[in-house]
């Protein structure tokens, strides 16, 4: 699986650690670090959560070419 | 050093290895894989040492014989319960689901049943092959009853979205 | 619907062409019966144990040893299967990544293996010294699992700290 980079500088734009991320979205910052590196497929509800979260779209952050 | 797992200091800090508590969602979903892949094999296992148990006590140890058979069912139980919890949610095997929903199954069990009881009171079986033979029978048409259940439950899932 | 491919072997336990819902859904399954069967088999085993013990029966004596033996080996491998990716349960992980935890059963284990010594060495049978084997064996795997929990940790921290930004 390819790293998600969008999901990793939308983060960073925003100012916010994965740590801080995973507190907002309910789970463990391993998993966002698993999100991010490609090693894990989210659930829809945990795209959707991270999307507002970060205040994105599923398609800005999970979907088409990095 | 700091709270890797960022979980909550609470004073009860025990669980078990087995245990799902507070895993989160990536956390579950690799512990399940892990514990089905375990599960497949431990059952095996259990069901081996149980027919290994029962041939070794076999007409010597009546006590030997009897926790073989307790054995036994505890491994038959847990595929019971599986088959029926898969069946409720319309996961089973399909192929496994294509080859037990035969008629002429129940009527073979039924029939392997009644005959190992005749042979029991023929004094050709002893009575704890007898009772081995029936249960087994007995857990088998119980399979099938969740086989056709998940049958039914697939087609009930499929039917409400009208396709 | 129905997969037209002659799957595997077609066990009720066959996730050959499951797709990812029927996949997750099982593997919930098997994992709440593996813990169950665990336990209840582990129960079994150590009640087996003492049974066999007493009656003085070696056949059942060997068989329960290997249970135990077989359950304990599972145990340790779903804790070093989860600690390699560093998903072990946290709690578990933190109550087992101790080096006191090593200490203290390194020393009943080292108790169990002088009195199983200076049983067999009074010419004890196995069924006699069963109890001494069955703690050795438990101890020498709290200690293996405490090991797995430190693996947990070492992993889990060097995943983060591959992406550490602060």
């Amino acid at each position: 699986m390819a790293k998600n980079l969008k999901l990793k500088s939308a983060r960073a734009a925003m100012d916010m650690s994965q740590q801080a991320l995973a507190e907002a979205v309910g789970v463990s910052r391993q998993t966002i670090n698993a999100i991010e590196k490609g090693n894990y497929n989210p659930t829809l509800n945990l795209c959707i959560d991270i999307c507002k979260a970060l205040g994105k779209t599923l398609d800005e952050i999970f979907w088409g070419n990095d | 050093m700091s709270n890797l797992y960022n979980t909550e200091e609470t004073e009860n800090n025990s669980a078990s290895l087995i245990d799902d508590f507070q895993l989160d969602e990536m956390q579950k979903a690799e512990n399940y894989k892990i514990g089905f892949q375990m599960f497949k094999v431990l059952f095996y296992i259990v069901m081996f040492i149980s027919y290994a148990m029962f041939i070794i006590s076999s007409g010597r140890n009546t006590a030997m014989m009897v926790l073989s058979f307790v054995l036994y069912a505890c491994g038959w139980t847990v595929y019971i319960i599986y088959a029926a919890k898969a069946s409720a949610k319309g996961v089973m095997n399909p192929t496994f689901v294509r080859n037990n929903t035969k008629d002429w199954q129940v009527f073979a069990y039924v029939c392997f049943m009644l005959l190992s009881v005749i042979l029991a009171l023929c004094d050709i079986y002893n009575v704890y092959q007898a009772v081995i033979w029936s249960f087994t029978m007995i857990m088998l048409i119980t399979v099938n009853c969740f086989v056709r259940r998940n049958m039914a439950v697939l087609k009930k899932q499929l039917e409400e979205d009208g396709e | 619907m129905e997969d037209k491919t002659t799957l595997a072997s077609g066990t009720i336990f066959d996730e050959a062409g499951y797709d990812e819902m029927q996949k997750a859904e099982n593997h919930e399954i098997g994992f709440r019966l593996f813990r169950i069967m665990f336990f209840v088999v582990l129960l079994f085993a150590m009640v087996f144990i003492i049974v066999c013990s007493n009656t003085e029966n070696l056949a059942g004596t060997i068989i329960s040893l290997v249970l135990l033996a077989t359950l304990f080996g599972f145990y340790l491998l779903y804790a070093y299967m989860t600690a390699k990716r560093g998903i072990m349960n946290p709690k578990f992980a933190k109550s087992w990544s101790g080096t006191w935890v090593i200490i203290v059963y390194a020393i009943i284990a080292f108790l169990w293996v002088v009195r199983l010594i200076d049983d067999l060495c009074y010419g004890k049978e196995l069924f006699d010294v069963s109890p001494s084997i069955m703690w050795i064996i438990l101890t020498v795997e709290a200690m293996l699992m405490c090991l797995c929990a430190k693996k947990n940790n070492k992993v889990l921290k060097k995943q983060l700290e591959d992406d550490e930004e602060e």
